[in-house]
């Protein structure tokens, strides 16, 4: 029983389609699985575990649909809509989803550094320097960190919404862009050669040093189907672990996955975001990738910053969130 | 022969190493020359290209704004015609081969408000046909996405980085958008075209200056548009392989490019060294043609190498020719050898090769012969000095052996006169003589010293001793017999030869002595008392030399216990090292020292002895000649 | 010996220099044979540096006198060192060549 791969790009039209098509007839070891963006190596090790048949060990089928940067439903909704059954997804992201009465639960926890940045074209003194700078950032989302970010410096900065990529940023067309360290940012190095230090901004080194991604399903999945999601997760944490030891091979493997969407990307991309990735998954406290929940201080600090960005009206537990 | 080889062998090496060095030199110069040569040709060649290359592209490049631009009054005036904007789209589609698809795309709300309002027309992939849609909705939010976007925050127009176009054209294309603006300068829309890169990528992976050059072009972010490895396309940027590699060179080449200078720059491109020209483009690309130093040396390689071997193969005939030639001229030396080879195992008269050259083996040559003729004349003459010697030599221990056969041994045994004589000869003199008779009570005696040497010197003694013999035996006064033995001597005695001679004849009752003198050394007279004195007698003059010479005679009385020491010249005039001689007075002294109680013979021995410890060892030149006389 | 010959018209003045020995007596012979065959009137020899005349060379000497009477010259010798003349006295030679 091998997992399969269905095309992302077109659509979640097509993915839809099948979905319900095989809805009623869906075998209960199957699972599909939904990564938050295109195919690419931060998703190593769902890839991986496909691959060398650590979830067929575990006695499930899974289909991972990717999501496409044209959708209008977040991941968030779709899960919520039971479209998938698992996806990654940042804390913030269920944080809020939780805040909007979308009961979404951590599974587990594979980030453990932020890796938010903003890359400019002018050196950044101090978080005053992006007072009223045209800074680019994700349409769909993934910024809320940022926003935590401005209000907390009193910045008024222009945001200007992109699908994806860095040609904003190298047609001149804005004084900055919003990118994660394991994926735009890298493109930018490759595009222009290296981004000067003075240039760059990390916002963990802000005091906004929150996890990222995770695996999520919806309370209701996982009571239904806990036997599942947990191997689901065991498997999932193998192919990380398996990846972090065997990088070339991961590589390839996530080089054939790419290779069948048309991505424009790599090798070499691929290896740098891999790297980065990995090392984002290591708990800085134990000095380990072991896949530590968000811990309770932490939850909090976040659920207070959000809170006061104004993206949480409600009170979110901690305990509800985190399994 | 063997040595012979070796010499023309090592001389023609010698040649070689030299002609090597040289002509190594020259070919590493003229190596480095032509490269350099070859290097900057192929720098002007490839810069042309790449500027027919640019000035290709960018023609069409103009051609494209020229056509958006040329409707864009147009579309102004019928912004709000729908229909019109769909034909727009589809003429600029249709008139223009490059362009593969055109929108006229609005700002959200602002076309009657409508969200989305993209009239857009594409060409499709495989059939060419037009195809007219509307771009823009929830899943292509159009004024989000970068060709839209840009331009508008630019607020000019922009050329896209180029991606693929799944939802039109199906192509690699760009998309130029040109803002609409209105009469306050506001956007309010987007009038793009599509430039298919296709025929982009064909023009660039055809134009080479040498085999294995090639172009690249990139965008504005790096990305290659085109490159011979068709997998880089829009995967890679010029950064990638560079950062893998830590490669500075490639760095600074991809942000030159990207800050768009024209330059040229030499880099090693997996492991093999090139250089790049690069220039940028109108729209912000820049394009790059990678010449590797491996096509543009090729020639020059080969060159070398054909040169290299003909080098070899000249040096090599060099070598075994000049080698040749040298044997060929220097084989007179190994005749010239052979023949002193020849000469000196004792063939005097080896002929010695001819040469024909006037060189300097002419000259050894001569110097050969002349060196054989005057071995030849040396040896002769050595021969006839040898048995000239020889003869000189037999001819003086013939003298030697007469001179001694004259010597009397037999001394007499008396009781009243005790005489004794010796003569040690010199090597080469023969000339002294001593002689004595008794006749009854009368003793005669003679000592002589003859002048000349060798067997004439001999027979003149010889006849001097006979003629005294014989004519002393006659009675005759010792005066007379001196003027017939001069005469005697003087007979046909051409070479004047002479004798000095003290002849005496001493009557032992009476005690007289009758004396002549014939220029001889005056005699040594030791009284009784020891006291010895020079008996000067005339000297008349040495026999043989004038007849009829007056000779005459003294007369003297001696006493018992007179001592008589006759000697010739080789006792006075013994040398020792240092030239001095004996002389009279040490004669004398030694004389004196003499008592009569010595024998004749213990006398005569010990003068001898005195003499010889005189000379200290130098070599003896003339006779000694001493006798004694006791009257007892 | 050495032997100097230096001729003004038709006298020879001649310079002995050295010892005159069994040795060097053939040399002086080969010496003085161009005053035995000369035709010389006057031969005047400077014998102040004559050192020594052995037996040999007084028979050279009497051969020179001997050609020189003959064709009716004069042979003179000077200055002879007294140890020279004294060889030439014994052997009664003094009178027969003329020693000034």
């Amino acid at each position: 029983m091998k997992a399969r791969l269905i095309l992302g790009r077109c659509g979640p039209i097509m993915a839809l389609w099948l979905l319900l098509a095989c809805w009623p007839a869906r075998a209960q070891h199957v699972i599909t699985f939904m990564p938050q963006w295109t195919p690419q190596t931060q998703f190593a090790g769902y890839y991986v575990a496909v691959e060398k048949g650590f979830y067929a060990e575990e006695g499930i089928d899974v289909v991972i649909d990717h999501f496409g940067g044209s959708s209008t439903e977040s991941v968030v909704e779709k899960v919520n809509k039971r479209k998938v059954d698992i996806i990654t997804t940042q804390l913030v992201s269920a944080m809020i989803a939780r805040d909007k009465g979308i009961k979404l639960i951590n599974v587990l926890q594979t980030s453990q550094v932020n890796g938010l940045m903003c890359a400019t074209h002018f050196p950044i003194e101090s978080p005053q320097s992006l007072e009223g700078a045209r800074i680019g950032r994700w349409k769909a989302g993934f910024a809320e960190v940022c926003d935590v970010f401005c209000q907390r410096n009193g910045l008024e900065v222009e945001w200007v919404p992109y699908i994806q990529g860095i040609n904003l940023y190298v047609s001149g067309a804005v004084d900055g862009l919003l990118c994660y360290s394991y994926s735009e940012y890298l493109q930018l190095v490759l595009a222009t050669g290296g981004i000067p230090k003075e240039n760059i901004i990390r916002f963990r080194d802000y005091g906004l040093d929150f996890p990222e991604d995770g695996l999520y399903v919806t309370e209701t999945y996982y009571k239904n189907n806990k036997e599942m999601v947990d191997k689901f997760v065991r498997a999932s944490r193998r192919g990380w672990d398996y990846a972090r030891e065997h990088r070339e091979e991961t590589l390839d493997i996530c080089m054939r996955v790419i290779k069948e969407y048309n991505v424009a990307t790599s090798r070499i991309l691929q290896k740098m975001m891999l790297d980065e990735v990995l090392s984002l998954q290591v708990n800085p406290t134990t000095g380990q990738a072991d896949f530590a929940p968000p811990r309770q201080d932490v939850f909090e600090s976040l659920k207070a910053s959000l809170t006061e960005a104004g993206y949480l009206k409600s009170d979110i537990n901690y305990k509800e969130v985190i399994r | 022969m063997s040595i012979k080889k070796n010499f023309a062998s090592r001389l023609s090496l010698y040649v070689l190493l030299l002609s090597a060095s040289l002509l190594l030199v020259v070919t590493i110069l003229a190596t480095v020359f032509s490269a350099t040569f070859v290097l900057n040709e192929a720098n002007v060649r490839a810069e042309k290209v790449l500027d027919n290359t640019v000035l290709e592209i960018e023609k069409v490049i103009t051609e494209v704004e020229r056509a958006v631009d040329n409707v864009d009054w147009v579309v102004q005036r019928n912004v709000n015609d729908e229909q019109f904007l769909y034909t727009v789209t589809r003429e600029l589609v249709a008139t223009n081969p490059n362009i593969v698809g055109s929108a006229v795309a609005f700002e959200p709300y602002y076309f009657k408000n409508r969200k989305y309002f993209a009239p857009f027309t594409y060409s499709g992939d495989i059939s060419h046909e037009l195809h007219t849609v509307q771009l823009g909705n929830e899943h292509y939010d159009y004024p989000t996405l970068d060709w839209y976007q840009i331009p508008k925050l630019l607020g000019k127009p922009y050329w896209s980085e180029p991606y693929y176009d799944d939802g039109g054209s199906g192509q690699r294309i760009s998309t130029y958008s040109m803002p609409l603006k209105d009469e306050e300068g506001k956007i309010y829309g987007m009038l793009t075209a599509d430039l298919s890169l296709e025929w982009m990528s064909d023009l660039v992976t055809s134009i080479k200056t040498t085999p294995n050059s090639y172009i690249l072009l990139i965008g504005r972010n790096g990305a290659y548009i085109a490159h011979e490895k068709k997998e880089k396309v829009l995967n890679e940027t010029i950064f990638t392989s560079a950062l893998e590699m830590e490669d500075t060179t490639a760095i600074r080449i991809g942000k030159n490019m990207l800050a768009g200078e024209r330059g040229m720059i030499h880099f090693k491109n997996d492991d093999d060294k090139a250089f790049v020209v690069y220039s940028p483009l109108s729209n912000g690309w820049s394009i790059g043609l990678v010449c590797p130093y491996k096509d543009i040396y090729y020639y020059v390689n080969l060159l070398i190498i054909i040169l290299m071997v003909l080098l070899i193969l000249g040096l090599l005939v060099l070598f075994l020719g000049s080698r040749r030639i040298i044997r060929k001229q220097t084989s007179p030396i190994v005749e010239f050898g052979n023949a002193a080879m020849t000469i000196a195992k004792g063939n005097f008269n080896a002929s010695i090769p001819e040469v024909k050259t006037k060189d300097e083996i002419l000259q050894l040559r001569n110097s050969l012969d002349y060196m054989q003729r005057s071995i030849n004349e040396y040896i002769v003459e050595l021969k006839s000095t040898t048995a000239s010697n020889e003869r000189y030599e037999s001819e003086l221990n013939i003298g030697r052996e007469i001179q001694m056969s004259m010597l009397p041994q037999n001394f007499p045994q008396r009781g009243d006169c005790s005489l004794y004589a010796m003569v040690q000869p010199a090597k080469e003199v023969g000339g002294d003589l001593y002689d004595f008779v008794e006749v009854g009570d009368s003793i005669f005696f003679l000592v002589g010293d003859v002048s000349g040497k060798g067997v004439p010197a001999a027979l003149f003694m010889a006849i001097a001793r006979a003629a005294f013999r014989f004519i002393g035996a006659l009675g005759l006064p010792i005066s007379e017999v001196m003027c017939r033995v001069n005469n005697c001597l003087a007979d046909g005695n051409k070479n004047e030869m002479f004798v000095t001679m003290f002849a005496g004849r001493i009557d032992l009752k009476t005690r007289k002595m009758d004396y002549c003198n014939a220029g001889h050394n005056p005699i040594v007279v030791i009284a009784p008392d020891g006291k010895p004195t020079y008996l000067h007698a005339k000297p008349n003059l040495a026999a043989g030399l004038f007849a009829d010479f007056p000779y005459e005679e003294e007369q003297i009385q001696l006493e018992q216990d007179t001592r008589l020491i006759l000697y010739t010249d080789g006792v006075t005039e013994a040398e020792r090292e240092d030239k001095s001689q004996y002389g009279e007075d040490r004669l004398l002294e030694w004389a004196s020292k003499i008592n009569s109680s010595v024998t004749s013979n213990a006398a005569v021995l010990d003068l001898y002895s005195h003499v010889k410890s005189f000379t200290h060892g130098a070599d003896q030149n003339d006779d000694i000649t001493i006798m004694s006389i006791l009257l007892k | 010996m050495n032997v100097t010959i230096n001729e003004e018209g038709a006298k020879a003045l001649v310079k002995l220099e050295g010892r005159l020995d069994t040795t060097n007596a053939d040399q002086f012979m080969k010496d003085i044979t161009p005053l035995m065959n000369g035709a010389h009137q006057e031969i005047e020899m400077d014998c102040t540096d004559m050192e020594y005349t052995s037996s040999q060379g007084l028979r050279m000497f009497l051969m020179l006198q001997k050609s020189v009477s003959a064709r009716g010259a004069k042979l003179v010798l000077r200055n002879m060192k007294p140890h020279v003349k004294e060889v030439f006295d014994i052997t009664g030679f003094s009178h027969i060549i003329n020693i000034l």
